[in-house]
């Protein structure tokens, strides 16, 4: 059945690279006021590409059968939100930058294709563990995600190199924190589902990347790739249960973010700033890892 | 659990014996730590309402300090009331209890290194003393000795007996909202502002979601932990008026009634449901509908300026937030497992 899962993870990779190619072609103008582009044909072949794909599976009957009947559920999905696209530019006119980035039906529509493309994040190998192909698929709907925050970003959006007010300070130092949570997510999930030895660096380096290749910032895909290592060995250092590496990833990416800053352009925050980012981005890695580990006995009327 | 720890094995005095059990233990610990909190918000308010010199003998550090001074003095009454019953507070206290006791030292430390930080860097300005590094570790040992409650509680208790562990989950969340105040939403009110241009949207967007987000994760631990009913609310609406004491934005207490209540009602409609679902629901439901009420109160008070692409599109992606945050949450075990 290995094939299947391949295909599967296909689709997913041709609607990352549309949604990519697309925010890209926005991003540089290769965009006209058509539907009709190329960026649009990747995406929506690989939207629609999947939905047909997993209902085949469905109907095979292929396992995981939950997780191909949640890939063909978004069909109907699609149609509902694209529907209510149309009918909210007829009510409320067409968005213009950072509106068109957060409008509800386009948000809804990320989420769908976000649930898409982790479809193949729910296969499992014969010990029960996530696979290569998984991993990625899971990292790719972290992608979905940060596209629709990559105006607060601190890859694409620097705000530590411009010396401004404090409102502008505010919002690099609260799209910072937003960034570390996602991305702390992501390595959350693989660890706590044992993902293969390798799969945190792969996957800050996708999130890198994926972000890098809109404006350009390649610096802070080398961080990514090179704090993806070091938070592997942190992890196959300390063990599964351990909770320092939730509290050394976050540290050792803020640090190496204002060290790649004051080495390669302007670090303009005061120590008193960048120092509490980090302090901050500790204290969120230390309270995802304290929410996560706990886990909860149902009592008897719970239990189903 | 809790329960068999709490087992004396040489009891000496009567009154001693009574001590060491788990309710009065969380009884004892209210006090201090909402005294503690009360100083942290009081100074701020005073900051905030420019009431305050430049020296430290203002009235403010003096409630927030004898503040820490009580809960201090409490926690050591626990580790002397543990040791004269047999037992050892390292291990026989429940593991909140524990991290207070460690950490009510740790802020005295911390005043130090704060100390330090001042004469090697200066005194900081504008939205620095929220972020700065000594201040952050201050507000987390205060923050560790507030929610010394957190374990110490048994989801089997009336619901009178949880008080305890409702007030601290309000003084843990409290203490994190303080530090957030730099973009916190009832700061400035930026989707009531005119002319704040991008920054303004973008600075007020991500604001609404880092605490809305917060919101949630507290929402569902406490759902998790079987909170009675009405806590939630209780904890949403007294965090927004404490929050709103800053900048006597009082009306966003309406919107977190809104949202507590709205919340616990379909809780409890789907009462009969598993867990996991409701707990997912939850982690939706909470940030949209605290979004919503932000806005709603808003427009009801003045006017929202955001366009509806930007204020009902935030309330949708804090929605998609929450269920991500899902992704995270403690995994929920049934005994076949």
């Amino acid at each position: 059945m290995k094939h299947y899962h391949g295909i599967s993870f296909g689709l997913a990779l041709c609607i990352i690279a549309g949604m990519t190619l697309d925010a890209w072609a926005h991003v540089h103008g290769a965009t006209d006021n058509t539907f009709f582009t190329p960026w649009h044909a990747i995406l929506y072949t690989g939207l629609f590409g999947s939905v047909a794909w997993y209902g085949y599976l469905t109907y095979r009957q292929v396992a995981p059968l939950a997780a191909h009947r949640l890939g063909l559920s978004m069909g109907p999905l699609v149609a509902l939100f694209g529907a209510a696209d149309l009918i909210w530019h007829s009510l409320f006119g067409f968005e213009q930058d950072l509106q068109a980035q957060l409008s509800p039906p386009h948000i809804a529509l990320a989420a769908v294709l976000a649930i898409l493309v982790s479809i193949p994040s729910r296969q499992r190998n014969a010990h029960g563990h996530l696979t290569w192909l998984g991993a990625i698929a899971g990292s790719l709907a972290a992608v979905v995600i940060l596209t629709l925050l990559m105006f607060v970003s601190p890859l694409t959006a620097v705000y530590a190199e411009l010396y401004s007010g404090d409102t502008v300070v505010g919002l690099g130092v609260s799209g910072f924190l937003l960034f570390v949570s996602v991305w702390l997510i992501v390595l959350q999930w693989m660890r706590r589902h044992n993902a293969p030895f390798g799969a945190f660096t792969l996957a800050s380096g996708i999130l890198g990347v994926s972000q890098a290749i809109s404006k350009g910032e390649w610096r802070f895909a080398a961080l990514l790739l090179v704090v993806g290592i070091w938070a592997e060995w942190v992890s196959r250092k300390t063990g599964h249960a351990s909770r320092i590496p939730a509290l050394v990833w976050p540290g050792s990416f803020a640090l190496g973010y204002f060290l790649v800053l004051k080495y390669t352009s302007t670090l303009a925050w005061g120590p008193s700033v960048w120092g509490g980012v980090v302090v901050m981005a500790v204290a969120i890695g230390f309270g995802m890892a304290t929410f996560g580990e706990q886990t909860t006995q149902l009592t008897h009327e719970e239990r189903i | 659990m809790i329960a068999e720890k709490f087992q004396i094995t040489q009891p000496r005095i009567g009154w001693i014996a009574r001590l060491y059990h788990p309710q009065t233990m969380a009884w004892l610990l209210v006090p201090g730590s909402l005294w503690f909190l009360a100083g942290l918000y009081l100074d701020g308010w005073a900051h905030n309402h420019g009431k305050v010199d430049n020296t430290f003998f203002t009235p403010w550090h003096a409630v927030f300090y004898s503040g820490y001074l009580a809960a201090s003095l409490t926690l050591a009454l626990l580790v002397l009331i543990t040791h004269l019953n047999g037992k050892i507070w390292q291990r026989d206290l429940p593991v909140s209890i524990r991290t207070a006791i460690i950490a009510a030292p740790l802020f005295a430390l911390a005043g130090i290194g704060d100390l330090w930080w001042h004469t090697t860097f200066g005194f900081e300005t504008g939205i620095e003393p929220l972020l700065s590094p000594p201040h952050l570790i201050l507000a987390g040992s205060m923050f560790f000795v507030v929610v010394a409650n957190a374990r110490n509680d048994d989801p089997q208790q009336p619901a009178i007996q949880r008080i305890p562990v409702v007030l601290s989950t309000l003084a843990g969340l409290s203490v994190v909202t303080f530090m957030l105040q730099f973009n916190h939403p009832y700061g400035i009110i930026w989707p009531e502002t005119v002319r704040s241009g991008d920054t303004g949207v973008m600075v007020g967007i991500v604001g609404l979601l880092v605490n809305v987000m917060l919101i949630t994760g507290v929402a569902l631990w406490m759902q998790r932990q079987r909170m009675p009913i009405g806590a939630l609310t209780f904890v949403l609406v007294a965090n927004a008026l404490l929050v709103a004491l800053m900048g006597d934005e009082y009306r966003f207490g309406w919107g977190a009634l809104a949202t507590g209540v709205l919340c616990e009602l379909i809780a409890y409609a789907l009462r009969a449901q598993p867990l996991a679902l409701r707990l997912r629901v939850s982690a939706v439901l909470v940030p949209t509908t605290a979004c919503l009420a932000y806005f709603g109160v808003i427009a009801a008070t003045s006017v929202v300026i955001w366009p509806i692409h930007i204020w009902l599109g935030v309330s949708v992606l804090a929605g998609v937030a929450g269920w991500g945050l899902m992704i995270v949450a403690p995994r929920i075990h049934t005994d076949n497992e």
